[in-house]
């Protein structure tokens, strides 16, 4: 029976608003919710899957990851269904002189923030991910709180419990509507009927704009694609999560119309690599094209020469809802009473999902936040709207 | 950059037909063949090193291909024929990316012909992933083109006349067959039938023929009886067969065991239709055949202008359908591109659409035969394999089926069916037809079994343009 | 015995014969044999074992669709036997 009445309609089925909804359920609030798909079935189901504090900015961005990183290790602790986070630490390579003035700027930050980064030198490197190429390993950092999961097993863990605390959770169910008046929140309308509420959640990802249009408001979330390569099983051989210095030279390009990449590359519990990655703005198209995959191809061989015999059987894509400050926006609106926004992770929302959720549901029932938000929110001049 | 005015995947019986079609009127083609050499399947050389001794022993298919092989020989300066190239994805802007020498190219094209051809159907039992069960198509290509017997005694299990046709190779090879199990529901005219479909698809003739020696051989046609499960160590020892009704049910109470050390399994062609997938086409089901087909005008172009389908690769019909399809898809080519629009074009195509038509005919002659009826998808019980890359069992998939509003897409998320080595092209035809047993699945288009390029595995190498090893 | 695989002999004739060192064991091949064909003579049917359940499997398909043909050769994995051609002194690890 579709349900009438809620206290809060959270909207968007992924990480983020299944970590929400979890995370009310357990404070007794009767939550509702809605998915348009499938459980996890847009960004949440089809990224890179780590767990990845290492690259997150000074401030608020990082204070955001080591919260959400207890999160998870909180969630693993209590929900019953596993969900494969493996904290095997992370390692960032570099391979180019040109990354080091970018690397030694962010480490000097995150030292002076409080949340310092291990220089490494080229032996350790190799030490620590023996299948990387020798001859152009210059050095790197490692970070032991970064790891992976499974986001997709996440997010069913979180709703199983979610659901045992009496949220209910429906799938391939669109929202058309939300009823504001006198500047509030009154009912959200969906495909299979209309549920009172006095507070709605968005979590819809790169949707999000979407839905703050329904309630009359801008929302600068925009769609942005990236892609990444899955290899045949093999026997184990890359033990971390890695990522190039590159990337953060390049996390620009592409946002202007280019295609921009950087390597990322990890090993999937089942044998499966999953390498990456290239990004380009490709609205809501989840294609991949050739000059993607080729040229995740070219970064991963270039870092991994042994890899040049194994084979990719698919490529994937999916867009993540781009800010342009790269970071989220968490908080109530301006004008809308009851209207919340949980959306805008960039590409860090499985790092930063479960952290938001918690956030979220301290927000609503206590009024005080673990992580202060007030820099989050929809308002700031850093997100550019208008 | 490379460019072709019509470029053709696939190097059978259709590609060539169309690419020597298309030639002779001046277009420029381009082959991209994933073997060695011309032929396909159907019409697959022998390998350097084999020596025919008698050119007679490889029977029909080899008097048609060499036939053809005549007629590309004669165009071949003309065409661009690229062997050991295997396309791993069709992009929007006309360009299809392939690997080759251990790189990846690329070639722009103005229209495209694809013609990807068709795999044996996989049917899923007890047993089934033993070594030793093989298909028919894998056991012909063994003892034709290979020169090996894959075993002594041989069951085989499927229907539809191209049994008898390996029954006859695998016999004049040497072998003992067990039995021949037609599935299928055929009284009385079978045999006339059989040379009829022969007959058609130009083997009239040798349809008595194959029947004679399989006859002469001892060997028992048994009719409505289907192999239900395969016990064996590390290989095939014993096969159970069992007499089935009209659905193709297990009847019970009729199970018979036989001793043996091979199974081949002939149910029928699946159309590989990634690349038609790929490049967003539409497809529908063919009930006929059991299976998705690209949709294709009368000049077989499919819902993407300027690609076209031909032969097996847009739905199962055999050499003789695959040589005019391929024609009336070269002679469409030519003509879009101003290279041919005379009366005589006019007459060839008016006479291969008319031959179409006579196999159309008897297409459906053989469907009522050798449709997958329900009872095909229900042999699995629930530790067979239906994924067999990743191991998933019917079970598995069976319960999430029964789970209400589930969709193929929710199915391959959760269990990772179709996530593996061959891009689902093993799981994919069980799954489907699961599907529709269950009334989830319709006649649409095909929800959640995505093609994603790679459309085949790639190294990593040549998509880097390093090369690799392989 | 398991297979009883044979090469046919009736109206053909071979060219050179080679080793190939299938794990570890050294068995013939002929010039143009597939290395699948050459372990099957050699009553080697079991290329791989299964993901999960660690069951046998071998040539299913024949024409490289399948991918359970699957087996290292000169330490590159994942190649598939059925279509591969057997080389001299190839060293294949199932």
């Amino acid at each position: 029976m579709f349900p009438q009445e809620a206290e809060v309609v959270v909207i968007g089925g992924g990480v983020v608003g299944s970590a929400t909804a979890y995370f009310l359920a357990k404070e007794n609030k009767n939550v509702v919710l809605i998915e348009k798909g499938h459980s996890a079935g847009e960004a949440s189901g089809g990224n890179a899957a780590w767990v990845w504090s290492m690259t997150r900015k000074a401030g608020i961005d990082i204070q955001l990851a080591m919260h959400s990183i207890s999160i998870h290790q909180q969630l693993q602790a209590e929900l019953e269904l596993d969900f494969e986070y493996r904290a095997s630490g992370g390692l960032m390579i570099m391979d180019a002189e040109n990354q080091f003035p970018f690397v030694t700027a962010h480490l000097d930050q995150r030292k002076k923030d409080g949340h310092p980064l291990e220089m490494i030198d080229a032996k350790q490197v190799l030490e620590i991910e023996p299948m990387l190429n020798r001859d152009r390993i210059l050095g790197g950092v490692w970070n032991p709180v970064d790891g992976t999961t499974n986001p997709i097993l996440l997010v069913a863990s979180l709703n199983r419990e979610a659901e045992k605390l009496g949220v209910q959770i429906h799938h391939h169910t669109e929202v058309n509507g939300i009823d504001v008046s006198q500047g509030r929140v009154r009912s959200v309308t969906t495909d299979q009927g209309t549920i009172k509420t006095d507070c709605v959640v968005n979590a819809a990802g790169s949707w999000a704009g979407h839905i703050g249009e329904m309630v009359g408001i801008t929302v600068p979330v925009s769609p942005f694609q990236m892609a990444l390569l899955v290899t045949e099983r093999i026997p184990r051989c890359i033990f971390h999560p890695i990522m190039g210095a590159s990337y953060m030279v390049e996390e620009d390009t592409g946002k202007e119309g280019g295609l921009g990449s950087g390597l990322i590359a990890s090993q999937q519990v089942s044998g499966n690599l999953l390498l990456g990655a290239s990004w380009r703005d490709a609205g809501f198209d989840k294609r991949t094209i050739q000059e993607e995959i080729e040229r995740i191809a070219m970064v991963n061989v270039e870092a991994m020469p042994s890899l040049k015999n194994i084979r990719v059987i698919r490529s994937f894509a999916n867009f993540f809802p781009h800010t342009r400050d790269d970071l989220p926006i968490l908080g109530p609106v301006e004008g809308v009473e009851g209207f919340i926004m949980a959306s805008g992770h960039n590409g860090h929302g499985i790092c930063l999902g479960p952290g938001s959720g918690k956030l979220v549901a301290e927000l609503l029932c206590t009024g005080n936040t673990s992580v202060p938000i007030e820099g989050l929110k929809l308002e700031r001049p850093a997100l550019g709207a208008e | 950059m490379e460019k072709a005015e019509l470029a053709i995947i696939g190097g059978g019986p259709g590609g060539i037909s169309a690419a020597v079609e298309a030639a002779g009127t001046g277009v420029n083609v381009t082959i991209l063949d994933e073997n060695a050499r011309i032929g396909g399947q159907i019409f697959r050389q022998l390998e350097k090193g084999f020596t025919l001794t008698n050119p007679k022993a490889m029977g029909r298919d080899y008097q048609k291909s060499v036939d053809l092989f005549k007629q590309f020989k004669k165009v071949e300066s003309r065409i661009n024929y690229l062997n050991h190239a295997t396309v791993w994805g069709i992009f929007d802007d006309h360009r299809i990316a392939y690997g080759r020498h251990g790189k990846s190219k690329t070639i722009d094209y103005k229209n495209l012909i694809i013609a990807s051809g068709a795999y044996d159907r996989p049917v899923p039992f007890p047993g089934w992933t033993l070594p030793g069960v093989l298909t028919a198509g894998g056991a012909q290509n063994l003892v034709k083109n290979q020169r090996i017997l894959p075993g002594k005694k041989i069951l085989l299990a499927g229907t539809g006349p191209l049994q008898l046709v390996v029954a006859h190779q695998l016999i004049q090879a040497g072998a003992d067959i067990a039995a021949i199990l037609e599935v299928g529901n055929v009284k009385g005219m079978w045999l006339k039938l059989m040379q009829g479909i022969w007959g058609n698809w130009g083997y009239a003739g040798d349809g008595l023929r194959y029947v004679q020696t399989i006859r002469k051989a001892g060997v028992p046609i048994m009719q409505n009886h289907i192999i239900t499960r395969a016990n064996g160590n590390q290989h095939v020892e014993e096969a159970v067969i069992a007499r089935v009704d009209e659905d193709w049910r297990v009847i019970p109470d009729t199970r018979k065991s036989l001793k043996l050390d091979t199974v081949c399994l002939g149910y029928g062609l699946v159309t590989s239709t990634e690349l038609t997938r790929l490049a967003r086409c539409d497809h529908e089901y063919d009930s006929g055949l059991g299976g998705y087909v690209p949709k294709r005008s009368e000049t077989m172009e499919t819902t993407q202008k300027g690609i076209f389908a031909v032969g097996d690769g847009a739905g199962v019909a055999g050499s003789q359908v695959a040589l005019a399809e391929g024609r009336i898809a070269g002679i469409a080519v030519a003509q879009a591109l101003g290279h041919a629009s005379g009366a005589g074009q006019k007459k060839t195509l008016a006479g291969l659409q008319k031959k179409l038509a006579r196999h159309h005919g008897l297409r459906q002659v053989l469907d009522a035969i050798s449709r997958p009826r329900p009872g095909l998808y229900e042999l699995a019980e629930d530790e067979t394999i239906i994924c067999r890359c990743e191991d998933i069992t019917f079970k598995q998939i069976q319960t999430l089926i029964q789970t209400q509003g589930i969709s193929a897409k929710d199915i391959k998320r959760k269990t990772r069916v179709g996530m593996g080595s061959c891009g689902g092209r093993m799981c994919g035809p069980i799954l489907i037809e699961l599907l529709r047993n269950s009334g989830i699945q319709g006649s649409g288009q095909p929800d959640g079994l995505n093609v994603r390029p790679p459309v085949k595995p790639v190294s990593l190498g040549v998509l880097a343009g390093t090369g690799d090893n392989r | 015995m398991a297979g009883n695989a044979h090469r046919i002999e009736k109206d053909i004739s071979r060219g050179d014969c080679f080793d190939i060192i299938v794990d570890g064991r050294r068995i013939t091949a002929y010039e143009g044999e597939t290395i699948g064909t050459a372990m099957m003579a050699a009553g080697l049917y079991v290329l791989r074992t299964s993901t999960k359940k660690k069951e046998p499997r071998g040539i299913f398909c024949g024409i490289g669709v399948c991918q359970e043909c699957r087996v290292t050769v000169n330490g590159v994995p994942n190649i598939q036997a059925c279509k591969t051609l057997a080389t001299p002194e190839c060293c294949v690890e199932s």
